[in-house]
């Protein structure tokens, strides 16, 4: 845990006493943003055992461009809320023994596997559309967060109005690809100015999670006991979730007849917030996603370019999520064949 | 000395890797970080073997696009301000002479690249100031540079899609 200065084991001592015991320390294979690692303690030799989560910057820094300070900021201000996460716990920059700063938050029991979800088989069809379901209730719970009463906009920018909301949000990843001081990339150019120019009006202003679904999003029991990753959350229009929703927006056909989908989520999601999302708005905050790839794959580069230290991770990302970020944005604007469906697969897949 | 070539200790490496080390591993982390290794191996060759002829042929296109860019500018969109600083942009970007016969290293290749690229954006961001009012020599224009952007994603490709296809996980 090189976010440590000294052993893991010496830092749980001097936060609880000489007697705390250090059970397990694992690193969280996934997540290509920050580091995740799952600690659990006994603040006795007799004491129950505690579970908590570590999370810390790369050495490098994140991959996305908002900083860790923000994100511990969301957690703790939705812990006021009906939105399940995890609670802080404590944040840590003490350079006596933070060798970055990290923040440490409950682990709360559950796992982002659901089993059977992916199995074609159509006797889990129920499970997958219930399952979206509660990830649909889940983002009209956020999307309904009295987000000006939490103080969000002192982190988070918000347009100033609906009709702003897409321009707004491309601006802000323009802004946020400048302010990495990067290579030029006259495709990102060409890519903000293209989308602009198409940029819906939202039809509200809302919280919004950013990456979400599958491998996001801690289930237990069929229910989501905890959404985590709010490292890209933003105010605007709540089609931007649903545009970067991780399977869980998932098609289902049967028969020649769609039985679930983005047009049956979205019509479910109106009938427990009240919000009407059109599909186009997600159509282009699905073309935003390639906009948003560009700019965190550059950010990944600047970061391998600043220190050997960087995860090699941060590499890939630099360089082949890139490039596959770019062929997407130029296929959007009509400047390249479209990737075949299964490239964009290819990078999600992992040694498991 | 000539051999081995960086090409072959890099394939060496990565033999050694796949052959030696990797079956040792058990965690998770462990194996997927040597996995991205094997990858990352992959796409440095062809950047050794490439990147230096890509660079080469970039600059080749990109100085007679920008000096074209130049007469636009001047024709189409008048002696504003803007105008002014994206000529200055594509002029700066423009001033090293190209040398010939010298040789050149990747990273002075590289370094020109950048600044002819961070011209087309000026550029671009010019153009698109007055898209609703381009004459046909700056649509052209426009044209032109979209259709570069295009030809440099192709190049990319080269880099990148034999390295990654085909070779599993990534991570």
């Amino acid at each position: 845990m090189d976010m440590l200065k000294r052993p893991l084991a010496d830092y749980l001592a001097h936060r609880f006493g000489p007697q705390c015991v250090l059970a397990e320390s694992i690193r969280f294979p996934r997540g290509s943003s920050r580091e995740t690692w799952f600690i659990a303690y006994r603040v006795t030799p007799e004491a129950d055992l505690t579970r908590v989560v570590f999370r810390s910057d790369f050495p490098s820094g994140s991959t996305i461009p908002s900083s860790l300070e923000q994100e511990y900021f969301i957690y703790e201000r939705l812990g006021h809320t009906k939105v399940p996460v995890a609670h802080v716990l404590w944040w840590e920059a003490d350079p006596a023994w933070a060798a970055r700063p990290f923040y440490v938050r409950e682990h709360i029991e559950g796992s982002w596997d659901i089993p059977h979800y992916h199995d074609p088989d159509p006797a889990y069809d129920a499970l997958r559309i219930e399952t979206s379901k509660e990830h649909v209730r889940n983002l009209a719970l956020i999307h309904q967060v009295d987000w000006q009463a939490l103080g969000l906009e002192r982190r988070l920018p918000a347009p100033p109005s609906v009709a702003d909301a897409g321009r707004f949000f491309i601006e802000q990843v323009e802004t946020q690809f400048r302010n990495l001081h990067g290579e030029p990339i006259p495709l990102f150019d060409l890519g903000a100015h293209w989308l602009k120019a198409r940029a819906p009006a939202a039809p509200r202003l809302s919280l919004c999670k950013g990456t979400n679904g599958m491998g996001e999003e801690v289930f237990r029991d069929g229910k989501i006991v905890a959404m985590s990753d709010w490292e890209e959350a933003s105010i605007g229009d709540p089609a931007a979730d649903f545009a970067f929703a991780q399977e869980l927006v998932s098609e289902i056909e049967r028969d020649g007849k769609q039985i679930w989908g983005l047009a049956q989520c979205l019509d479910y999601y109106f009938e427990v917030s009240g919000i009407r999302v059109t599909p186009e708005s997600v159509g282009f905050y699905r073309m935003v996603q390639s906009l948003k790839m560009v700019m965190y794959s550059e950010s990944a580069a600047v970061g391998v370019h600043s220190t050997p230290e960087a995860h090699i991770r941060q590499a890939w990302t630099g360089t082949e999520v890139a490039y596959v970020g770019k062929r997407i944005l130029a296929a959007v604007m009509g400047l390249s064949a479209p990737l075949p469906p299964s490239r964009f697969a290819d990078l999600n897949k992992t040694m498991g | 000395m000539l051999l081995p070539t960086s090409v072959d200790l890099l394939r060496c490496v990565e033999r050694t890797l796949q052959t030696v080390i990797v079956p040792t591993l058990t965690g998770t982390a462990e194996r997927s970080a040597a996995r991205t290794i094997e990858h990352m191996l992959r796409h440095v060759v062809l950047r050794i073997e490439h990147e230096g002829r890509i660079f080469s042929a970039e600059i080749d296109l990109l100085r007679p696009l920008l000096e074209r860019a130049q007469n636009v500018f001047d024709q189409s969109f008048g002696d504003v301000p803007e105008t002014a600083a994206a000529r200055a942009a594509v002029a700066a970007a423009l001033s090293p002479p190209a040398p010939s016969h010298a040789y050149r290293d990747v990273a002075s290749l590289a370094a020109e690249v950048t600044a002819l690229r961070q011209a087309v954006c000026e550029a671009l961001r010019l153009i698109q100031q007055h898209e609703a009012t381009l004459s046909a020599a700056a649509k052209d224009l426009y044209e032109a540079l979209k259709r570069y952007v295009a030809w440099e994603l192709d190049n990319e490709a080269q880099l990148i899609d034999p390295a990654f296809e085909g070779f599993g996980a990534r991570r």
